[in-house]
């Protein structure tokens, strides 16, 4: 999940816009920092994938799309500003989340949160976060944690896009408020 | 008066040599309805609070179904439209390049626009934005491209000093995801009417 706002200095040049990009079917990556340069790396990690998966003729590992992103991050860490979550659901491994933030380290966790708003919910997530949780306790945990991030943070806002990820297969959706 | 607007655009070549005129002092504003995107600019560039051209032309035409406004720099959005129209062309006369349609090819799709213009931005310090507006067989889009080559979709959208006047007419008019093509127009008219009125840099 994510807010929706991208702004250029203090004016907000887009309240609906869609930080979650899809990598491949069943991946997807929420980005953060300097659009310009998340986009970039979202653009060749889905163009790296989609070759990858022509080759291997199954659909992509979610580590293989977050070790293309940590390399791409790593190698340019002087010249990008970019923190992202890479997440989505494989046949192996099932649903992952690996975190890469600002320097390029990868790193898989259960839950990851980022951003400059995420610095308001670091408490309220460790708190809220239980290991196994259905889909729809997620979908909460996630989308209380993004209304709390917004609600304190200027450069967030806006509406709560949410990707919901499964075997079944992925349901796109946003939240007002 | 036809002579009057060519010898403003000598003069405004002639500017460009000696110091950089600048669109950023602009507005722009688009608005996206049910099959297509209204596209609307002010005509000043202006350089150093000078208006070195009242009359400029800042839509440029990328494809038959594809157009961006620049702001920002005058010469590098002028110089990035031109180069990814003649790109687009290119493409459009190689795919076709043994059949008879060659001629009659002049659209793109968007997004093959947009990756142009943002691979020109990415790898080049440019100063300049678009607003960047088609239709293909996907729908109507319409992008917000940032100078360093950020881009943005969204349904309505203004750009350069007299954003802020501007989206704030798009935001009462209440644009909603049937807007009629009469009704996209008129917002985005009346858009860049109040960058005009409430911005110095847009006339």
């Amino acid at each position: 999940g994510a807010d929706s706002r991208v702004s250029t200095g203090t004016y907000i040049a887009n309240r609906v816009s869609d930080k979650v990009s899809g990598l491949h079917d069943k991946i997807f990556m929420c980005r953060s920092g300097s659009a310009a340069d998340t986009q970039a790396i979202s653009d060749y990690v889905r163009h790296y994938l989609s070759t990858h998966a022509l080759e291997v003729g199954k659909p992509p590992l979610v580590k293989t799309a977050a070790a293309l992103a940590k390399r791409i991050c790593y190698t340019n860490k002087e010249q990008l500003l970019a923190g992202v979550i890479i997440a989505g659901y494989d046949e192996a491994d099932g649903g992952s989340v690996y975190v890469i933030p600002l320097g390029g380290t990868c790193l898989p966790v259960p839950f990851a949160i980022g951003g400059s708003g995420s610095t308001y919910i670091y408490g309220h997530v460790d708190n809220q976060y239980k290991a196994g949780m259905s889909l729809a306790e997620c979908k909460k945990f996630v989308t209380e944690a993004v209304t709390r991030a917004m609600a304190r943070d200027g450069s967030s806002g806006g509406i709560i896009r949410l990707v919901n990820i499964s075997a079944d297969g992925v349901d796109r959706e946003y939240l007002t408020v | 008066d036809a002579s009057a607007r060519s010898s403003m655009r000598l003069l405004r070549g002639v500017a460009l040599a000696a110091a950089a005129a600048r669109t950023a002092a602009t507005t722009l504003a688009a608005a996206r309805f049910s099959g297509g995107v209204a596209l609307g600019a002010d005509s000043r560039a202006t350089q150093d609070g000078v208006v070195a051209d009242a009359f400029c032309d800042k839509l440029h035409k990328l494809a038959d179904n594809c157009w961006a406004g620049g702001c920002g720099a005058a010469a590098d959005a002028d110089e990035v439209a031109r180069l990814v129209a003649l790109d687009l062309r290119s493409r459009r006369l190689g795919e076709h390049a043994c059949d008879a349609a060659a001629p009659r090819a002049a659209n793109c799709r968007v997004a093959e626009a947009a990756g142009l213009v943002t691979a020109r931005l990415r790898s080049a310090p440019l100063g300049c934005g678009f607003l960047l507006g088609g239709v293909d067989s996907r729908g109507a889009c319409l992008l917000r491209v940032e100078p360093d080559g950020a881009s943005t979709n969204s349904a309505y959208a203004s750009m350069g000093s007299g954003q802020m006047a501007a989206v704030a007419t798009l935001e009462a008019s209440r644009l909603g995801p049937d807007a009629s093509r009469s009704r996209a127009i008129d917002a985005v008219r009346r858009a860049v009417e109040a960058g005009v009125r409430g911005d110095t840099g847009s006339g």
